[in-house]
């Protein structure tokens, strides 16, 4: 009898311990990272001699994990984020960006033009010249504006990368913890094995979230994972990774492989970085190099013209040659590598010398020759023209005629000196984040040089700059201005765009990854209420053969 | 497959998320009428959209240039064309002292009445257009005719103090167009008031001529102001060939802006009623989504046990 009773009994513990793996299931149905557990049951025989009697034990509880799918997901997972995290910030770049419409660059750039071609019609107007200047200073604005936003997103990931680099220390750790506990279990029938198990799988996911970190030995009870081709945890050892120092370095590793760049392929760190080293820069550049187009253009044309004052008697350049070599001497610097913010070529500059009383035009062209030429050898070959006098002033050229006359620059000017010099000029500065309306033209819209001549209604120079938007000012593919800012703003948006539809499609395969591993892993509770039932079933039935068993024995015993 | 209550959640949220991402999106369009919002919508619509506007503001600035033209112009044509009815005027008068039935002080009269139709024709050539002289070539803000007088006031001689190069005015990219002729151009070149001057020395005899030199000299003035106004009436009549061009430029300017308008809206602007049948749809779908899922997951068999 008492094998039938044992029966009985290994039967309704059973049927007790799975209905607690149901009740298990069915309380974690919606617990992130939680594998769904499956209870095997097996026969158990309680009697030497084979009389067919045998009861039913519980060989182990399993967490129903796939390697193969959860080594797809982490890698799927570090895909998405990587595109997922740059959406936002390809968000803030076209905001500030203002594109397509009446607050961006573009309308102010062609409104600057066409204010010129307005100063061409008008010279002699006061309220055209300043609306010119207002416009030009907006102009500046903008550019400098998107420039400082870019800078900000820039610092903006900057500081996210901290706090990945932050976040991937802490699970890095915990997950080092939580090798170092699982291999002295190294077993996942126990439930704190198990719980353990569920919260090491859903930190890797994390991690793969966060760095691309990927699982180098699955099916092992400890997990070591890499990033690219570096150790971050291994075994009970995690490497603390090192927040970049400033927006232009990389993350690094610490500890063995102390230095090492990280080379993080996916992950919300590899979005991060490439948006903070790569796209964002290269968008900072091209609008430099427009900047720098608009101020060397308009200034190589406002150089030649004379203003509503008429000729120069002295002008001071608003760049200074600087004493690269650092003896105390800036006459001795080559033009060339003399520090001035654009590129010079070998050619000339022209000077118009003219008798204020007479009006006689005396025109003197120069030959320079940068890589030969020192800044010496510019102030005494202009100290050469008779009734023109040049010197430094803190390192900025200045020329002055003798009294009795004035100068003008209308001419060829084929070595770009006086316009790298800022000579004359419109602009001050030579990229986008110093772009702005020359200092000697604040308050004196008369020192707007719009003409070639000094009739007050001449406007040939304002009609030069303003026909310079048709002016291919980027040789490469001879490019406009205002074709180049289009170019970069379609860039942009190529961009974005193109990276909403990657993570689109990244997202739509982690989805399909996802619901095959939560097809796998997750918990239905209609499947764990039929096996509720199930098990209610075998315990109700056990119970009622222990019963049963109990009658036969008391039946037995009352025949005594 | 089976299908966990995770799954079930999550496809309900991504579902829910995704169509009110669309109904966002088109009420977005909606409230702003336009198709691209920020580059990314379309990039290669985006740069269509720029470089129309673009090409539209250029339309508009040569539009305002060439009303600038008009105006300058006008102003020019319509003071030569009354400095060409003084000058007939003024010949009018000569031909009646030639006449040979008149008295020396009627010849002086009519000197007289010649040298206020000088006066005049000076006045005119001093004409100004929003603050710009129209005969004062490219220097607009310098006078361009200054007459130097005798002790009784009478005109002696006029000079041009104006510039020598012609006023130029932008009228599309890369075309320029002369506002206006240079006063020394209109008034002194064809000799119009020195001829005047002539005239008008012969008829009140300021030289003291005899009575025949007098009429010779009456005769050869007659000539020159018959010269200075046909070729005054050559210069007026080319001012006027400019205007009209001006004209016909603002009529060509006009239709393209109106039609870079039309293509600008094609590329900017939502379809409205396109935009209203999608955002009924999505609604609709949105509606089926919220009330299919609200069913479905709120049955279980655990409500069966």
């Amino acid at each position: 009898m008492s094998s039938e009773l044992n029966i009985a009994l290994g039967g309704v513990l059973a049927a007790r311990q799975a209905i607690e793996v149901v009740g298990s299931n069915i309380a974690n149905a919606r617990t992130e990272g939680y594998a769904r557990r499956d209870i095997q049951l097996s026969g158990q025989s309680w009697t030497e001699a084979d009389t067919g009697g045998s009861s039913v034990r519980v060989t182990g509880v399993t967490r129903t994990r796939d390697a193969f799918l959860e080594a797809r997901l982490q890698e799927y997972m570090g895909a998405f984020s990587r595109n997922d995290v740059q959406l936002d910030y390809f968000a803030e770049i076209e905001g500030i960006l203002q594109e397509p419409s009446e607050q961006g660059i573009g309308t102010a750039l062609e409104e600057f033009f066409n204010l010129w071609q307005d100063l061409a019609m008008r010279p002699a107007d006061a309220t055209t010249r300043s609306t010119l200047l207002a416009n030009a200073n907006q102009l500046a604005d903008k550019i400098r504006m998107l420039r400082d936003g870019l800078s900000d997103i820039r610092k903006a990931a900057l500081l996210e990368v901290n706090q990945v680099v932050e976040q991937v220390n802490t699970i890095a750790e915990r997950l080092a913890d939580l090798n170092d506990r699982l291999a002295i279990k190294d077993t996942e029938s126990s439930p704190a094995s198990a719980s353990l198990m569920d919260e090491r799988d859903r930190l890797v996911r994390e991690l793969a979230d966060l760095v691309g970190a990927v699982d180098v030995t699955p099916n092992q009870s400890t997990v070591r994972l890499s990033i690219g081709s570096s150790l971050l945890v291994d075994g009970s050892t995690a490497i603390r990774l090192m927040s970049p120092l400033d927006v232009n370095s990389p993350v690094t590793m610490a500890g063995g492989s102390n230095g090492v760049a990280v080379d993080a392929s996916s992950g919300k760190l590899a979005g991060l970085m490439a948006l903070m080293t790569d796209t964002v820069p290269d968008y900072l550049s091209k609008l430099d190099d427009l900047a720098a187009g608009l101020v060397a253009t308009v200034n190589g044309i406002h150089l030649q013209g004379i203003s509503a004052e008429g000729r120069l008697a002295d002008v001071t350049a608003s760049s200074a040659f600087l004493d690269v070599d650092n003896d105390g001497n800036v006459s001795n610097e080559i033009l060339a590598t003399a520090g001035l913010p654009f590129a010079l070529t070998a050619g000339n500059m022209t000077v118009n010398i003219v008798d204020s009383a007479t009006g006689a035009v005396t025109t003197h062209s120069l030959d320079v020759n940068p890589s030969v030429m020192t800044v010496g050898d510019l102030v005494t070959a202009l100290n050469s023209i008779a009734n023109l006098s040049a010197g430094l002033d803190n390192g900025r050229l200045r020329i002055s005629a003798s009294t009795g006359y004035e100068f003008d620059f209308n001419g060829e000017q084929t070595s770009n000196l006086l316009t790298a010099a800022g000579v004359n000029s419109f602009f001050d500065g030579y990229d986008a984040a110093t772009i702005r309306i020359a200092s000697r033209l604040e308050g004196h819209t008369e020192r707007i040089a719009a003409g070639l001549s000094t009739d007050s209604g001449d406007g040939a120079n304002a009609l030069r700059i303003a026909e310079a938007r048709y002016a291919a000012v980027f040789t490469e593919g001879n490019v406009t201005l205002p074709d180049y800012y289009r170019q970069f703003v379609t860039e942009i948006g190529n961009d974005s765009a193109g990276c909403s539809r990657i993570a689109e499609t990244r997202e739509n395969l982690l989805d399909i990854v996802r619901t095959q591993e939560e097809s796998l892993s997750g918990v239905s509770t209609d499947e764990e209420a039929a096996r509720l039932m199930e098990y209610q079933q075998m315990y109700q039935a056990c119970a009622r053969y222990l019963a049963i068993v109990g009658k036969l024995t008391e039946s037995l015993l009352s025949a005594i | 497959m089976r299908v966990t209550e995770r799954s079930r959640t999550a496809d309900l949220l991504r579902n829910i998320q995704d169509t009110s991402e669309r109904i966002g999106t088109l009420y977005n369009k909606m409230a702003s009428q336009q198709a691209v919002s920020v580059p990314s919508d379309d990039p290669s619509r985006t740069a269509s959209i720029m470089r129309i506007s673009a090409y539209l503001t250029t339309l508009e600035q040569t539009g305002d240039s060439l009303k600038e033209v008009q105006g300058f112009l006008g102003m020019a044509v319509d003071t030569l064309e009354v400095c060409s009815d003084t000058v007939m005027e003024a010949q009018t008068l000569a031909t009646h002292a030639l006449s040979g039935t008149l008295s020396p002080s009627e010849w002086n009269a009519i000197g007289n009445d010649i040298n206020e139709l000088l006066e005049s024709i000076v006045q005119y050539a001093n004409q100004n257009y929003d603050g710009r002289y129209v005969f004062a070539g490219a220097d607009t803000k310098t006078i361009p005719f200054a007459a130097t007088r005798n002790a009784e006031g009478i005109i002696e001689a006029v000079s041009y103090e104006g510039s020598q190069t012609e006023k130029v005015f932008p009228i599309g990219r890369n075309r320029r167009m002369a506002g206006s002729v240079t006063g020394e151009a209109a008034f002194l070149d064809t000799g119009l008031i020195a001829s005047l001057i002539s005239v008008r020395d012969a008829l009140t005899n300021a030289d003291g001529l005899s009575p025949e030199e007098q009429e010779e000299a009456i005769r050869s003035g007659f000539d020159a102001l018959s010269t200075a106004q046909s070729d005054f009436f050559a210069l007026t009549g080319n001012l006027a060939a400019r205007c009209a061009e001006v004209d016909a430029l603002i009529d060509q300017n006009a239709s393209m802006t109106s039609r870079a308008n039309e293509t600008l809206s094609n590329a900017r602007d939502v379809d409205v009623a396109e935009l209203t049948v999608n955002l009924q749809r999505e609604q609709l779908v949105y509606e089926a989504l919220l009330a299919s899922s609200a069913k479905i997951m709120s049955i279980s068999l655990l409500d069966f046990i």
